[in-house]
């Protein structure tokens, strides 16, 4: 028996650790690419906000987007609700929350990563290892608690709300990376295809942790075979189309195989998924997709809470 | 580290018949303590202080804003009580309480206790846990008390006395849980060989009591553990009972009276719950009953109540008895009820309310430790002789405005126990809450309890919500050998 408001937070919990390792990924990648750019081009670090969709708020707090403005806005801000620091907070305290229902090795994972970026050390000479550093622990140590929840919890309700959970947000995670890329790293259509293109589209596989089986795959770098593999492919933990059938499996658990309104959402974006190819995704417009792809994530989101959690929806139910 | 230069004083002592010379049943602890590296205890301390952060049990203080997250100080020293000793005391606890649930139950009927002078009328009337709702109402196998966390101190003889009687919502029990599992790891060898008696099947003795009293005719009754949520202070105590018995932990928005049930709301609708064990005062309970800006409890629950669909843990109206006048009465209760003479003294009290109490009372502030009856905590009470001349002063105002409100007892010289200062022992004094479960037809009592102590050096305050610290605390069988370990 889970309770509506334990399936919300288990949900949201498992939601903001995701989203807190994804934009580690994102700003450790964007280093490490900007490390290598030629000495000549500017250092881009404004695509990284747009990722997350803040870049208003990032804009009238600090201004420029230098590195050290991104850095800290994404990863220290105490009230950027989803600045790394934020995100982690906020699952600590959901998780304090329902102590109950979290088990213990979790919890203390959960409990020290929450406190991991507040508690880090700030100083200035150091504070590119820092954030690089804890970049990497907190990928690691979302992953460990991912081991965990894997290793610990029943296959009830709660571990298919978690599993929910992350799913989405890494489905959702992953359209925006493809979409900054696609539309701010190169807004000069004449470098498609340059070395420079493509240490880009070697940078966002990297960030996926998928580069190297890329490259053993599909050969060398094409921005066709790249959206094959993290928008189509139906075997690889990143990609969309694996994300959103992943999530769909969790939620016919959920119900024991009965459909529902989220369920006809997000299985239908599944099956139209299943039936486009790269090309035609690209010559019908990228962002036209991704910006439905969005909303109809979005869309399966709201459906999860009016089915499950709303209490009026729930009262009414009986 | 050893114990050489502790001083026992003029107290009794836990752990020492005098300095240097261990009692029987703490011999091998002493032992174990003494063979350690040098700053061996030490660690252990440190290590356990730090589980318990990496856990998540801290507690906040009322007062204080978000973001004072402590842990309640743990001492590494265990106090060790003796077997036989100790099934006296259970014996006690277990007379008591059953003869303070045949109370509560008698006030909501036929009242006979008063009927034949034992008590007299105003006992009731006036007590703030009184509820006139309950009257006339019979829970489950006549409990209302089920879980009750009875306080015990030692004066100077080592003689048990009961300080209060915690009817209502009583907490700490799950330290003493963690602070066993803490000093398992600790002191591994010392506790195989010490033959300590186990506290560790606590939350099935809950559980199986719970089940034991749920409404008639449910063969797999649904329980919950009603919280007022995470920013209580008890929240983790809450959050752990529930984890260990299997029971639901659910907040006040969960709940939902739909006209016959309280239902919980979970993914697949509505859930009827049969038994709560609420963690809320009852004034929370039921907004509809008692206070209506009550967000902690939920409409119609006193309904449920009444109609016998839901069983209440402890019973609404069970505050009746938690009552520091109404405790000067448990002795001749025992006696009325089941006949016996009380096993466990009381503290001898005055009650304020007698002018010639009130008088010895005023006269005597200085000497005196003065409760407000129905507070808990240690909230508004006057330990005269740690008082200022003008803290004494105030307090006789309130005294002499609401006599009722108060009672008053003879400062006891609490034993003490040996508790890790810097890099030495020192006695610091102690008292005890031992968990009775109560069922109807029998009690179970934790073995031990949660040895609470006063970690300012002379100080009596052992509540953790002012400065106490807590020891886990063995009840040992046999005397145990000698030899080192």
């Amino acid at each position: 028996m889970l309770l509506s408001r334990v399936a919300d937070n288990i949900y949201w919990m498992s939601r903001y650790i995701e989203r807190a390792s994804n934009i580690a990924r994102f700003l450790e990648v964007s280093y490490l690419l900007n490390l290598d750019q030629p000495e000549s081009a500017e250092e881009q670090w404004a695509p990284l906000i747009e990722i997350t969709g803040d870049i208003k708020l990032f804009k009238a707090r600090y201004g420029e987007a230098s590195r050290e403005n991104v850095m800290h806005f994404l990863m220290f801000n105490p009230e950027y609700p989803n600045s790394i620091a934020c995100c982690l907070g906020t699952a600590r305290n959901i998780a304090k929350g329902m102590r109950e229902t979290v088990s213990n090795d979790m919890f203390r994972e959960i409990n020290a990563l929450g406190k991991l970026v507040p508690a880090a050390t700030r100083e200035k000479a150091n504070f590119h290892t820092k954030v690089f550093e804890l970049c990497r622990e907190v990928k690691r140590d979302a992953m460990l608690i991912e081991a965990m929840a894997s290793e610990t919890i029943e296959r009830g309700q709660g571990y298919h709300f978690w599993r929910v959970g992350r799913y989405l947000e890494r489905a959702d995670k992953t359209s925006r990376l493809l979409h900054v890329k696609y539309f701010h790293l190169l807004p000069d259509l004449s470098e498609v295809g340059t070395p420079l293109d493509d240490l880009q589209w070697a940078a966002l596989l990297e960030s996926l942790d998928v580069r190297e089986t890329y490259t053993r795959t599909k050969g060398l770098i094409s921005p066709e075979k790249v959206i094959e593999m993290i928008v189509l492919d139906r075997g690889f933990p990143r990609a969309i189309l694996f994300c959103l059938e992943a999530a769909l499996e969790s939620l016919y658990r959920i119900t024991r195989d009965e459909p529902s309104r989220p369920h006809e959402i997000l299985e239908k974006l599944c099956t139209d998924l299943k039936e486009m190819t790269a090309a035609e995704i690209i010559d019908n417009g990228m962002n036209e997709f991704i910006d439905e792809l969005q909303i109809e994530i979005n869309n399966v989101n709201n459906a999860i809470y009016e089915q499950f959690i709303s209490p009026k929806a729930v009262t009414a139910g009986a | 580290m050893t114990f050489e230069g502790y001083e026992t004083d003029k107290f009794y002592d836990e752990l020492f018949e005098k300095p240097g010379l261990p009692r029987g049943s703490a011999q091998l602890l002493v032992n174990a303590i003494e063979n350690l590296p040098q700053g061996g205890l030490r660690t252990r301390q440190e290590a356990s202080e730090r589980a318990m952060h990496s856990m998540g049990i801290t507690f906040n203080v009322y007062g204080s804003g978000e973001g004072t997250e402590r842990t309640i100080p743990f001492d590494i020293v265990p106090r060790i009580i003796e077997g036989n000793e100790w099934n006296v005391v259970e014996a006690g606890l277990k007379q008591r309480i059953k003869a303070v649930n045949r109370f509560i139950d008698d006030i909501y009927h036929d009242r006979e206790i008063i009927a034949d002078g034992v008590v007299p009328e105003w006992l009731f009337t006036s007590s703030k846990g009184y509820l006139p709702q309950c009257q006339g109402l019979n829970p489950p196998k006549g409990v209302w008390a089920h879980v009750t966390g009875t306080d015990l101190v030692r004066d100077d003889n080592g003689t048990f006395f009961v300080l209060e009687d915690n009817l209502r919502v009583p907490s700490g029990v799950s330290y003493v849980l963690l602070n066993r599992t803490l000093m398992k790891r600790n002191f591994p060898e010392v506790f195989h060989r010490s033959r300590v008696r186990r506290v560790v099947d606590y939350p099935d003795q809950f559980m199986k009591m719970l089940h034991h009293v749920a409404p008639e005719g449910i063969e797999r009754p649904t329980v919950a553990v009603l919280t007022p949520g995470v920013y209580n202070s008890a929240y983790f105590e809450h959050a752990f009972l529930a984890q260990q018995m299997g029971a639901l932990l659910v907040e006040g928005h969960d709940l939902v009276y739909d006209g016959k049930y309280v239902c919980a709301r979970t993914v697949e609708g509505l859930v009827r719950i049969d038994v709560i064990y609420r963690r809320i005062d009852d004034e929370f309970l039921d907004p509809e009953v008692f206070r209506g800006d009550s967000r902690l409890g939920c409409a119609g629950m006193m309904k449920a109540f009444r109609e016998g669909t839901l069983t209440i843990a402890n019973a609404p109206g069970t505050g009746v008895a938690d009552d520091k006048v109404v405790y000067a009465f448990v002795p001749e209760m025992i006696k009325y009820y089941l006949g016996e003479e009380a096993l466990l003294p009381n503290v001898p009290t005055h009650l304020c309310c007698d002018d010639e109490a009130l008088e010895y009372t005023l006269d005597n502030l200085d000497k005196l430790v003065v409760k407000p009856a129905s507070e808990s905590g240690g909230y508004g009470m006057l330990i005269g002789p740690k008082a200022s001349p003008k803290e004494r002063s105030e307090f006789a105002k309130s005294l002499r405005a609401d006599p009722r409100n108060y009672i008053s007892q003879p400062t006891l010289s609490l034993s003490r126990a040996p508790v890790l200062t810097d890099d030495h022992f020192e006695g610091r004094h102690v008292d005890l809450r031992p968990f009775i479960l109560h069922r109807g037809d029998d009690s179970y009592v934790l073995p031990g309890g949660l040895t609470r102590v006063a970690l300012r050096k002379g100080s009596l305050v052992v509540n953790s919500s002012q400065g106490g610290g807590t020891k886990d605390t063995w009840v040992v069988d046999e005397a145990a050998g000698t030899e080192a370990v």
